[in-house]
């Protein structure tokens, strides 16, 4: 017995005299499934030093993007899955980007699986049919010189400081059927980039044919509803550099701020009615026909960003000139200037914690804000309703501005983006809001009290590049109308609130890959 | 009885003026050795959460020494989340850095805030203020002890010197960074930095492995331990090429949008 305490002594002894051996730290051994060597290298030919240290001359990128959602409408017309906003789809990005040296090939398209693409889509972008689209996303060949930076192809581009609403990002289209936060539609365009000094640079971009936004309703046919005018017609722009866009940015940066000024000949997202009365004279001067046109707009643009302590602040505005001639023209929208003024701020531990806020606005001066006052019955029921002039003007102002999104002199608001994460960033929660508010508008029929646009959402990461998401799409707009005395939901026609029959709640199921190879 | 009060206080001046004059000699010591101009490397960056789960970051890095600090360019390759970002500093004398993010999937660059300096570089141990090149007018300098050894077998047979440094700049979010500097290269392996908010350690960095290339000592494999989260953060370099004369243009807003 004494043996055995002896020898569980001893082996007691020898564990505590081997521990303190053992209890050294390796920090080296955390390093073992990471490179045994550095591979450093300090002998290379100066060329091929210098190559390297630029970068690799050779990169591939293989990627993809595959992204689930499904839909559950919340708001009053339930399983309302009659469009691309609501419709549950599967939709994948692929992509193969190439670098060898200064040429680069980007090549990007998206094959989409949806319920809404069983009976194809418009035509005007993407090849559909059996419940698949194919589109073509960015698909573009680049140059990269010193100095310079030549694109050509089908590209996306991004200009303005501010957080999603861009005043001077107007060059690619929108596909607005996918919901307030629409997607860019790439154009083709020929991009060139003189980077002049380390501080400034000049963009000039070309857009030979520039195809339309993508809206969730036909214009043409609520104007065939609104006007009981069955000839209304779109005009395609024709293949001619007279459709061409052109345009031009001069980029200032430095470490005190960052500020350019823009300039783009560019053609309106939105369509001009052109309308033609009938002869009148003895019978009421109804339209004959309407012509939904693409209009010319340049636009101005100028934003500036700058950092004061741990926050970030930019203006960004742009003003949009249409080929209205006067306060007397109504057969054109008027021009509008819009404008952002924001800033932003990490406010906890890492990059995760993010908050920004944003006032908004957008003026239209000479805004035509008696269109509904100016034309009472008594007066439509009169002489003036076989006065081809005077009904053509009448036609035009309830329609010409109202097909522009111009439905006030003044709209003021607020957007807020705020970010923050738990459990190491397996929760993210986020809050994307957008309140709006007009004045200067004609009050006849209605008061408005303003749209709300909410985006609340949680991102769930259980590893890198997978997320659940689960969040909902919410539009509001209040109004109240003449002779009452409650106030109820516009879901028709503010800009926000025609949103709203597809407020839901969705699900998004994402998962990101990439494979590099360099050489 | 006075007197020796004088004697013991001339003594602790004494040896204070002396513990300060060693610890400004360690720290010129480790300040005067080369630095490569310029550094390439491939790096894989493991994040390691409380409970052992590991997130892996991988992205390459350049470094170049200006008269005015250090300019870095990273590009993210893994995962994808994030691949493609580029984040560029360009530093200015007596002025915060100029950083800016390039948002692949935004398109857009961003001139971010350099102020928060305590802000976690990509949810990592690193703070932004860490990557930050240091020079030796940027803390004060007192000795502890010599002859030190560090409990790690990647330090067996080093012999190091105890150094206390405490930042001049206000912004630093350490109250003082305790530093143990090799007696035989002078390089300092071991960082203890303390919490400004409480003065209680905040995270330890030590430079498990350190070599020499082109005659500069540069380490290849850091650990970060932050010791009020439980979490750490593994920074290994591969294929590290140094003095290889790097491209100007890397370091400028134009190479974020090629």
């Amino acid at each position: 017995m004494k043996l055995a305490n002896k020898a569980l002594l001893l082996a007691a002894l020898g564990v505590a005299i081997a521990a303190p051996s053992f209890a050294q730290d390796d920090s080296s051994a955390l390093f073992a499934d990471q490179p045994a060597d550095s591979g450093a290298s300090a002998a290379k030919t100066p060329a091929a030093a210098q190559s390297a240290a630029s970068g690799s001359d050779f990169t591939l990128r293989l990627s993809g993007d595959h992204e689930f959602d499904y839909h559950f409408p919340v708001y009053s017309s339930p399983y309302n899955y009659n469009g691309p906003m609501t419709s549950p789809a599967f939709t994948n990005d692929l992509g193969v980007e190439l670098q060898d040296g200064q040429i680069k090939l980007v090549s990007h398209w998206a094959l989409d699986l949806s319920p809404e693409y069983a009976t194809g889509n418009d035509g005007e972008y993407g090849i559909g049919g059996g419940g698949a689209l194919m589109k073509p996303l960015e698909n573009y060949i680049s140059w990269n010189p010193s100095a310079f930076k030549l694109a050509f192809g089908y590209q996306v581009f991004s200009w303005g400081v501010a957080d999603k609403v861009n005043p001077t990002d107007n060059l690619n289209p929108r596909d607005f059927t996918v919901g307030w936060n629409a997607d860019k539609i790439p154009v083709l365009a020929a991009d060139a980039n003189w980077y002049a000094t380390d501080n400034l640079s000049v963009e000039a971009v070309f857009l030979p044919y520039k195809q339309a936004s993508i809206y969730p309703v036909d214009f043409k046919d609520e104007l065939v509803s609104k006007l009981s005018c069955s000839n209304v017609n779109y005009s395609s722009l024709a293949y001619d550099p007279g459709s061409a866009v052109a345009g031009g940015k001069l980029n200032y940066h430095s470490s005190a701020v960052d500020f350019s000024l823009s300039y783009l000949y560019d053609i309106d997202a939105f369509y001009t009615p052109e309308i033609t009365t009938t002869a009148g004279m003895t019978s009421v001067a109804g339209i004959s026909s309407i012509s939904l046109d693409r209009r010319r707009i340049q636009r101005f643009g100028a934003d500036a960003k700058t950092t004061v302590g741990k926050f970030g602040i930019w203006f960004e505005g742009c003003y949009n000139l249409t080929d209205n001639s006067g306060s007397s023209d109504y057969s054109v929208r008027d021009s509008n200037l819009a404008y952002v003024l924001g800033c932003d701020t990490n406010y906890g531990p890492n990059d995760s914690f993010y908050a920004n806020i944003q006032y908004i606005g957008t003026w239209i001066p000479g805004y035509d804000s008696s269109s509904v006052s100016d034309y009472p019955l008594s007066a439509l029921y009169s002489a003036n309703a076989y006065n081809p002039a005077y009904m053509l003007k009448f036609y035009e102002r309830q329609t010409v501005s109202l097909l522009g999104l111009e439905t006030e002199g003044l709209l003021q608001g607020v957007t807020l983006n705020l970010k923050w994460e738990f459990l190491d960033g397996l929760l993210t929660p986020q809050v994307t809001a957008i309140y709006t508010v007009p004045f200067q508008y004609d009050t006849t029929n209605a008061t408005r009290y303003g749209d709300l646009g909410l985006n609340p959402e949680v991102d769930l990461k259980p590893v890198d590049s997978f997320h659940i998401k689960l969040g909902a799409d919410l539009a509001y707009a209040w109004v109240k109308n003449a002779g009452s005395d409650s106030v109820s939901l516009n879901t028709s026609t503010d800009k926000i609130g025609s949103y709203s029959p597809y407020n839901n709640v969705y699900l998004t199921v994402l998962y990101k890959w990439n494979y590099d190879l360099k050489k | 009885m006075k007197r020796q009060i004088l004697a013991g206080l001339c003594i602790a001046l004494a040896a204070s003026a002396f513990a300060d004059a060693k610890g400004d000699e360690i720290a010129k010591a480790y300040f005067g050795l080369s630095k490569a101009a310029d550094t390439n490397a491939n790096a894989t960056m493991t994040l390691i959460d409380k409970s052992g789960g590991k997130k892996i970051r991988k992205l390459e890095i350049n470094y170049r020494e200006t008269p005015a600090g250090k300019d870095a360019y990273l590009v993210f390759s893994t995962p994808a989340d994030v691949a493609g970002t580029k984040f560029l500093t360009i530093s200015h004398k007596g002025a915060d850095s100029e950083q800016r993010l390039y948002l692949p999937a935004l398109k857009k660059t961003r001139k971010i805030s350099s102020s928060g300096k305590d802000g976690a570089f990509v949810n990592s141990d690193f703070y932004f203020y860490d990557l930050e090149d240091r020079q030796l007018e940027d803390n004060t300098y007192t000795f502890i002890a010599g002859d030190l050894t560090i409990a790690d077998k990647a330090f067996d047979g080093m012999k190091f010197d105890k150094v206390e440094m405490k930042p001049v700049d206000a912004s630093s979010p350490y109250s003082k960074t305790v530093a143990y500097a090799n007696q035989a290269d002078h390089f300092i392996y071991k960082l203890e930095c303390y919490d400004k908010k409480d003065g209680s350690l905040l995270k330890t960095f030590l430079f498990v492995k350190v070599e020499t290339l082109k005659g500069h000592l540069v380490p290849t494999q850091t650990l970060v331990s932050n010791s009020k989260t439980g979490t750490k953060t593994l920074l290994a370099l591969e294929d590290v090429k140094v003095d290889v004369g790097a491209n100007a243009e890397l370091f400028s807003e134009k190479n974020l949008e090629k």
